[in-house]
């Protein structure tokens, strides 16, 4: 019993990350309608940020911490505007736009590779990582936290979709892009904006996976296929179901290595990956719109 | 070919409902209607595009409803679309002799097996339809009006024994207009079977051999060119009642 | 003291045109956008190398890895044949993972992270293929066998068939083709020379490993073929020239070795993201991608 609470604990914990990513992937994908693969940039960078102000300039912990995700959102946008929407100008195709992606993802880890090198960075803050026991299966207080602070962002995040007229305005250009901007909605703020709070989750994420574990340049590479995976599990074209698909990856991923070795657990993403792509791309919680 | 009770939803809008024609062969049949009336979705389901919920079709002696898009087309059924898809990297020659050649699709006999020379079946083509242009030129270089010919051409090249035209005529200034109706006449008097869709009623006047007349999907009027026009319900269609 | 070192880059060129010719007959061609194409690779690669270490003849293992390969290319658009463009791409490159964790995880066939090493030098009738020469020739006779028939195939009547299936689908289709089928035919014929391209990579180098056909390696194919241009053999040839030119060249800069891979790196993807920013095209191509 206490094993089984122990897989879904650890699928939460890492569903909260995916999660994370997820939902500033698909929030970006629902406001632009193509696949930001780059978002990866804005986990990694995130985290090498936290690691250079804190452990290499010893800046204040709790300044690098919430200004990291800051710098990252800056990243994310910087990449729309320098990248995307000149291809976008140029009337380039969705697979264009795909593969411009995937090489600024690419473009970035090796950036990080060349300047930080290859090996594994520790953020050495003092987290306390003994672990707290939890009707027979253990869990730190830095996992409590990962677990916590999602759910705490994600609840923002659903407050602003639903209740600010900001969020709801981009939800407009979500449905319907050329009404929204009939009705005065400027395409380009929400866009821009979509980046910022994308790629601010992304660095949330960032910041958390490597206070948890540690950093390395191919964790934005790692954790955008993950969270690419659970958005497309859940349903891409929703960032709840987005989130939804996440955690539910992150569960089936731990309770898979119960019975494969763990090497697999890896491989059982990518398969549910493709399987998905193939039988059920539109994801589990599929919306009916009426268009 | 025989049209029976073809009846198709989308999502709760009644696309088709119990629609029945009869296409008689060597004729020239037109299926008009207001926007919407289903006109495209018909020629979609005969072309398999789409399936429809229920009906059949009866061309040749068989069913079709039950055969893949592909596959009737080999059977027999020629189309065109209302904004032409034509190969926009491949040149007119190019679009003919794909609607001509046989064994194209084996790669082996495609590299061994001369195909036989098409030339004169093209000009053949080309002088029917009058397309000036030569045949080294891009569909991506034609003009509207080149496009639509370019289309015709082709779905007259492919081995056919019908000929669906879906708006052969939209959007096109009023010389070519007159042109393509010769161009039709003119098929006509050689023994093809035309159906075509068109949403000008004038156009279809000294066209047409029979009418069908669409509305919401059902056919509301059916009858020879002269008939059709003086028919009350046909008129508060187009009108709106 | 130059000339092996020409040798070994020509080589490599000789391996690489047969892998990127046979991507653009999928891709440029006939529009199918795959992404997989890495995977596909390594599957041929590691096809052969097991099979040669196992005992069986270089000659068997060269074609049963091209074989194997195309199968798995038919594999591929079969399970995807009902997905669209955008979602074929993202499926194949959804395959490419998986065949990734894969050569990863099943160690008992492939030795997992630890790659295959000691693969034998190919020897036909009887001789060994030892000397880089004759290895020069041996390459240069397979890949201009194979970019020769590939050739062919997209001049004749079948190549008109996939460059109208490219630019519309569905108005082939209507024309009395059957487009599912082509797809499957052209998946064999570039699965299976990109197959064979591997066979020659893992005899030539030596050692393979699972990360030698994952992201960073698909990121080199996609800018070699693009910056070559979309359907364009030549473009092909000549791109994979000076894009494997040039990478070898960086080799020459005055930087620790360790550096090089990600300086390779960050090159291709510049000088992939300017392409498709200023000319999408590329050098030689016909087609917009789409």
């Amino acid at each position: 019993m206490s094993l089984i609470l122990q897989f879904a604990l650890n699928g939460l914990i890492a569903g909260s990350i995916y999660a994370l990513v997820a939902s500033g992937f698909s929030l970006i994908y629902n406001t632009n309608k193509f696949m930001h693969f780059a978002h990866g940039i804005s986990v990694v960078v995130s985290g090498y940020i936290l690691f250079s102000l804190f452990s290499l300039i010893n800046l204040n912990f709790y300044l690098s911490l919430f200004s990291a995700p800051i710098y990252a959102s800056f990243i994310g946008f910087l990449i729309f505007r320098v990248i995307y929407l000149p291809l976008q100008k140029r009337k380039a195709s969705n697979i264009i736009l795909l593969i411009a992606s995937i090489s600024t993802l690419i473009l970035f880890q090796n950036l990080i590779l060349l300047f930080f090198g290859a090996n594994v960075k520790d953020i050495g803050y003092l987290e306390i990582k003994q672990g707290i026991d939890f009707y027979g299966a253990t869990i730190t207080p830095m996992q409590i936290i990962i677990i916590l602070t999602s759910l705490v962002f994600f609840i923002f995040l659903y407050i602003f979709m639903n209740k600010t007229k900001l969020g709801r305005n981009m939800r407009a250009v979500s449905n319907n892009k050329e009404l929204a901007s009939v009705i005065g909605i400027n395409e380009r703020r929400i866009s821009d904006l979509s980046f910022f709070i994308g790629s601010f989750l992304g660095g949330v994420a960032g910041v958390l996976i490597a206070l948890e574990q540690n950093i390395t340049p191919n964790v934005g590479v790692f954790l955008i296929i993950k969270g690419f995976t659970g958005a497309v599990i859940g349903g891409i074209s929703s960032v709840p179901a987005s989130v939804l698909g996440s955690y539910i990856l992150g569960l089936v991923e731990n309770f898979g290595i119960a019975a494969l070795p763990s090497g697999y657990k890896d491989a059982i993403s990518f398969i549910l990956l493709f399987l998905f792509l193939l039988l059920k791309p539109e994801g589990l919680v599929s919306l009916r719109r009426k268009k | 070919m025989k049209i029976k009770n073809i009846s198709k939803n989308f999502g709760g809008i009644k696309a088709l409902e119990s629609c029945s024609m009869e296409i008689k062969s060597k004729k020239i049949t037109a299926i008009i209607g207001p926007n919407g009336s289903g006109k495209t979705t018909l020629f979609n389901i005969i072309s398999r595009l789409i399936k429809p919920d229920e009906g059949e079709i009866i061309f040749n002696e068989k069913n079709i409803i039950s055969m893949e898009d592909f596959e009737v087309a080999k059977f027999g059924i020629s189309r065109t679309f209302q904004e032409a898809r034509l190969f926009k990297n491949l040149t007119i020659q190019d679009h003919l002799e794909i609607a001509l050649a046989e064994n194209s699709e084996y790669i082996f006999k495609s590299l061994t097996k001369k195909e036989k020379n098409k030339d004169n079946k093209i000009q053949e083509i080309l002088d029917l339809i009058g397309l000036d242009k030569s045949l080294d030129s891009y569909a991506s270089d034609l003009s509207y009006g080149q496009r639509k010919l370019l289309d015709l051409a082709v779905s007259l090249a492919k081995p056919h024994s019908i000929l669906l035209l879906d708006e052969p005529v939209a959007g096109v200034n009023p010389i070519l207009r007159n042109k393509i109706k010769d161009i039709l006449k003119n098929l006509r008097k050689k023994g093809e079977t035309i159906v075509l869709i068109e949403h000008d009623m004038n156009f279809v006047m000294n066209l047409a051999n029979y009418v069908y007349v669409l509305d919401y999907g059902k056919v509301i009027a059916q009858g020879s060119p002269k008939k059709i026009r003086n028919n009350k319900k046909v008129l508060e269609a187009y009108l709106g009642k | 003291m130059i000339l092996p070192y020409l040798t070994h880059i020509l080589i490599l060129i000789g391996i690489y045109t047969i892998l990127i010719v046979s991507l653009n007959l999928a891709l440029g061609y006939s529009g199918l956008l795959n992404l997989g194409h890495v995977a596909l690779w390594g599957i041929g690669a590691y096809t052969s190398a097991l099979l040669t270490i196992h005992g069986v003849p270089f000659i068997f293992s060269f074609i049963i890895a091209g074989i194997v390969t195309a199968l798995f290319g038919l594999l591929l658009v079969f399970a995807t044949r009902r997905l669209k463009g955008d979602y074929f791409a993202l499926a194949s490159l959804g395959f490419s993972f998986v065949v990734y964790s894969l050569l990863l995880n099943l160690t008992e066939l492939t030795r997992g992270p630890l790659g295959v090493a000691g693969i034998p030098k190919p020897s036909l009738f009887g001789l060994i293929i030892k000397n880089s020469n004759y290895y020069l020739i041996f390459v240069a006779i397979i890949s201009f066998a194979s970019i020769f028939l590939i050739n062919k195939i997209v001049k004749s009547g079948f190549g008109k068939l996939l460059e109208a299936m490219r630019d519309d689908e569905i108005g082939l289709r209507v024309l009395g083709k059957d487009t599912t089928k082509l797809k499957y035919k052209v998946m064999l014929v570039s699965g299976f020379f990109t197959g064979i391209s591997g066979s020659l990579f893992a005899h030539y180098i030596g050692f393979i490993d699972p990360n030698t056909f994952y992201i960073s390696e698909l990121i080199l194919l996609i800018t070699i073929v693009i910056i070559g241009g979309i359907a364009s053999i030549k473009g092909s040839i000549i791109a994979t020239f000076i894009i494997l030119s040039l990478s070898e060249l960086i080799r020459f800069l005055p930087v620790p070795s360790s550096i090089v891979g990600p300086i390779r790196q960050i090159t291709y993807v510049i000088v992939l993201l300017l392409i498709l920013m200023f000319k999408p095209r590329g050098l030689f191509g016909r087609v917009d991608l789409e």
